[in-house]
């Protein structure tokens, strides 16, 4: 395998799990960082790729565990699930009405339990499929099913409530 | 809102569709005009940041020239392997011969002293004896 093969084959997994692994690291320089190794490190494994049934599951469950170990190594903080993760632009005057809807959405996902909030980000966020989201989380696949419709159903609820309360604001006002 | 799609959302809440129904829905929430909850709540999912192409770019470039640097020929590490036994075995012998030659030198060295040694040794000076008697049966000497 030729590098070139390989940056074909691994591009499209890079850049579905850099949101996860920077939702673990917390900063771009410190994703950048761990990509690189990552990808080093799956160089030097790359015979072992060939023999893989489920790549995508294989490289997401390296990434995790790759990131986890940065973190611990570094000793960096746990990374809450803040703003400037996810909404770059949020200052913008233009933006500001649409932003303010992006924030409730962040706002009322970053207060789900977690174990709703990992695996509903995974699915929507990172496009992983179930069988992915089971190999990095260990959830059964039902389980995951139960926790997607779960945590769906709750942010629409809750976005719901906010809208409610401000179309209710707007009327008294 | 199309009947298809809100079948399709009524799946998707129950957790029950797969990626390509999700697109199918995203795609479709995103043509939507007014502001709804679910429309809101994909414009989120969508608005994630992405990976900049250019970081992976950069990221691979980096591994290309790894990989450049360590590609090396097959026959290098055999052809290595022979030359560290090659060089292996001369010092050995170096080592060996060097042993030889020191232990014939101080065989000679050894000889040498001991010519030298016995060229220096005084001659053997003949005893004066004076004889006062002879005969048969006494022989008287005196040294």
């Amino acid at each position: 395998m030729t590098t070139e093969d390989f940056k074909q084959r691994m591009m499209p997994f890079a850049c579905r799990l850099y949101p996860m692994m920077k939702r673990i690291l917390g900063s771009d320089e410190d994703t950048r960082d761990a990509m690189q190794e990552l990808m080093i490190r799956l160089w030097n494994k790359r015979k072992e790729l060939d023999d893989c049934l489920n790549l995508g599951a294989y490289v997401a469950v390296a990434a995790r565990n790759f990131c986890y170990d940065v973190r611990k190594r570094k000793k960096l903080p746990s990374s809450d699930y803040s703003v400037e993760v996810l909404i770059p632009g949020m200052n913008s005057e233009l933006q500001q009405e649409a932003s303010e809807k992006l924030y409730w959405v962040h706002q009322v996902i970053a207060r789900l339990p977690e174990k709703y909030r990992e695996v509903l980000l995974m699915r929507e966020i990172d496009g992983l499929s179930i069988e992915e989201i089971h190999h990095l989380t260990g959830y059964e696949m039902p389980y995951i099913r139960v926790l997607l419709s779960r945590s769906r159903t709750k942010v629409r609820e809750e976005i719901e409530k906010i809208y409610n309360y401000e179309k209710r604001t707007i009327h008294t006002a | 809102m199309k009947k298809e799609l809100s079948i399709l959302l009524d799946k998707y809440y129950k957790g029950e569709t797969n990626l390509e129904e999700e697109k199918t829905i995203r795609e479709e929430v995103s043509e939507m005009t007014e502001s709804d909850s679910v429309r809101d709540v994909f414009a989120y999912y969508n608005s994630a940041e992405k990976v900049p192409e250019e970081v992976l770019e950069e990221i691979f470039e980096s591994l290309e020239k790894k990989g450049k640097k360590r590609r090396l020929p097959s026959w290098i590490y055999p052809a290595t392997a022979a030359a560290a036994s090659l060089i292996f075995f001369m010092m050995a012998w170096g080592i060996h011969q060097n042993k030889i030659n020191r232990e014939q030198q101080f065989a000679l060295m050894e000889d040498a002293l001991a010519s030298v040694a016995n060229g220096l040794q005084p001659a053997e000076e003949e005893q004066e004896m004076l004889v006062l008697w002879v005969d048969e049966n006494v022989e008287i000497i005196i040294n």
